[in-house]
């Protein structure tokens, strides 16, 4: 294919010194040119430089298994590089494809961070505008049709009633922006299993019907507490469960179950049980080399993903002094969610809030 | 004579409403806003119903330990947003809370002349 020279030992693009970094593999996934720039970057991660030279397995793979244009997170398994390589792939003909690559340093992942807690944090305070500025006039409806009930003596008006019941929804869903919008200090508190999944469900609901998906929820004990930022909680159930319903494009059986375990050492939390609750799909699952990457900071296989939604689910169970992992299963996935189990003694110190 | 009642609310149409329900039920009601509730804190009430907001949490405070100066056994009723911490009411309720279920809170008869 024209366009390439080989230079030296290394396969550059006759465009080799434009800034940048891009990578023509063939279907095969051997190096068949790059420009000065991508010859750097593959340098610098250590990766092969050499005309025909092919890319580690790993990455071979992942770059093969992700949708065309969509930007895989690369980490050289074996060094510390303070960075990653984010990779996406484009069709060239049919027998190549162009790598553009850039590095991803620790700081600007970590500003991605910042940026995303901030776009949280502004979207949080317009919703809570918003729903302040609906709560008062629907307190007038509320309050008035009760006055409007007793002082018409219309107790037993269908249409009265209507109106309470439509006002009353409205009244919660309104309870539920606000508690949505409490994101940003964090307020600790205990609930038990029962009602957490009572919440998460209710709010996918919709999700689940519009899909043909299925949930079912098998809890050995809906009065197990847990603690933490209830929003936080209730976040890391509902990203695993948009996840699986998103896993395909049909149907979807999504399982709930959980147990309790003993944990060992001392810990802020006071208790000495965890409860392990398993949300486990039928989906096509995640292959076995790449489980530990799905939990990477903007990996995602999804065309409109942000790749944060497992990052943040598995942050919030470690903060709240549990983990979140991804157990092999024969089918679908299984994600394996650890909490402390909260003493439900009024005797027993509180414990401490939660970040 | 009936039981005495401060309503503290920044909304008129809310203060209108709530006024006509209590005085159903043989309440005297004083109502203001919150910016002019300081003109009733040596006023004697049998209870007070606070309009609560974080902004104006130090003027709430003050109102209510001047009525409890008055009368030690006033019923603080907060209508709030979500969870206020640490604030010296008997009850807390997330606005808006139904007439007949903030009735039940302060104690008054939720029949119409109880």
């Amino acid at each position: 294919m024209t366009g390439f020279v080989e230079r030296n030992g290394e396969a550059f693009l006759r465009f080799g010194d434009i800034g940048l970094a891009m990578a023509v593999l063939g279907t095969d996934g051997a190096l068949v040119g790059a420009t000065h720039a991508a010859v750097q970057l593959l340098r610098r991660f250590q990766l092969p430089v050499e005309p025909q030279a092919t890319l580690p397995a790993k990455l071979a793979k992942e770059l093969a298994s992700a949708p065309l244009g969509e930007a895989i997170m690369w980490r050289h398994p074996s060094t510390d590089i303070g960075a990653v390589l984010g990779c996406t792939r484009y069709s060239l003909g049919t027998d190549h494809l162009l790598l553009v690559m850039r590095e991803i340093t620790e700081q600007q992942r970590a500003l991605a961070r910042r940026l995303h807690q901030q776009r949280l944090e502004s979207t949080g305070r317009l919703i809570s505008q918003i729903a302040h500025d609906l709560r008062a006039p629907l307190a007038s409806i509320i309050y008035n049709v009760d006055l409007l009930r007793e002082e018409t003596h219309l107790a037993s008006s269908e249409l009265l009633h209507d109106v309470t019941l439509a006002a009353n929804t409205l009244r919660d869903t309104i309870a539920g922006l606000l508690d949505f919008a409490r994101l940003g200090p964090p307020a600790a508190t205990t609930q038990t299993l029962g009602k957490l999944f009572e919440r998460v469900s209710g709010l996918l609901r919709p999700t689940f019907r519009a899909g043909g998906h299925e949930l079912s929820i098998a809890l050995h004990d809906d009065s197990v507490c847990v603690r933490g930022n209830a929003i936080a909680i209730e976040q890391i159930f509902h990203n695993l469960l948009v996840n699986a319903t998103e896993s395909r494009r049909t149907k979807v059986r999504v399982r709930i179950t959980s147990e309790e375990t003993a944990m060992s050492g001392v810990h802020r939390w006071r208790t000495d049980r965890l409860v392990i609750v398993r949300v486990h799909d039928d989906g096509p699952g995640v292959p076995e080399d790449r489980r530990e990457a799905v939990f990477d900071e903007f990996y995602t296989t999804k065309p409109d993903g942000t790749g944060l939604g497992l990052t943040v689910a598995r942050e919030a169970a470690i903060a709240f002094g549990g983990g979140l992992t991804l157990e092999p299963s024969d089918t679908g996935c299984c994600f394996a969610v650890a909490l402390p189990v909260y003493p439900r003694s009024p005797t027993l110190p509180p414990a401490e809030d939660a970040p | 004579m009936g039981p005495s009642l401060l309503l503290v609310e920044r909304e008129h149409a809310l203060r209108f409403a709530i006024r006509r329900f209590f005085e159903a039920r043989r309440v005297a009601v004083e109502v203001c806003t919150p910016a002019d509730a300081a003109a009733f804190a040596e006023h004697r009430f049998d209870a007070v119903i606070l309009d609560y907001c974080r902004d104006d949490d130090a003027a709430a405070r003050a109102l209510v330990a001047a009525c409890r100066a008055v009368n030690p056994a006033i019923v603080v009723v907060l209508l709030a947003d979500g969870e206020v911490a640490d604030f010296p009411a008997d009850a807390v309720r997330k606005k808006p809370l139904p007439l007949d279920e903030l009735a039940r809170v302060l104690g008054i008869g939720v029949e119409v002349g109880a």
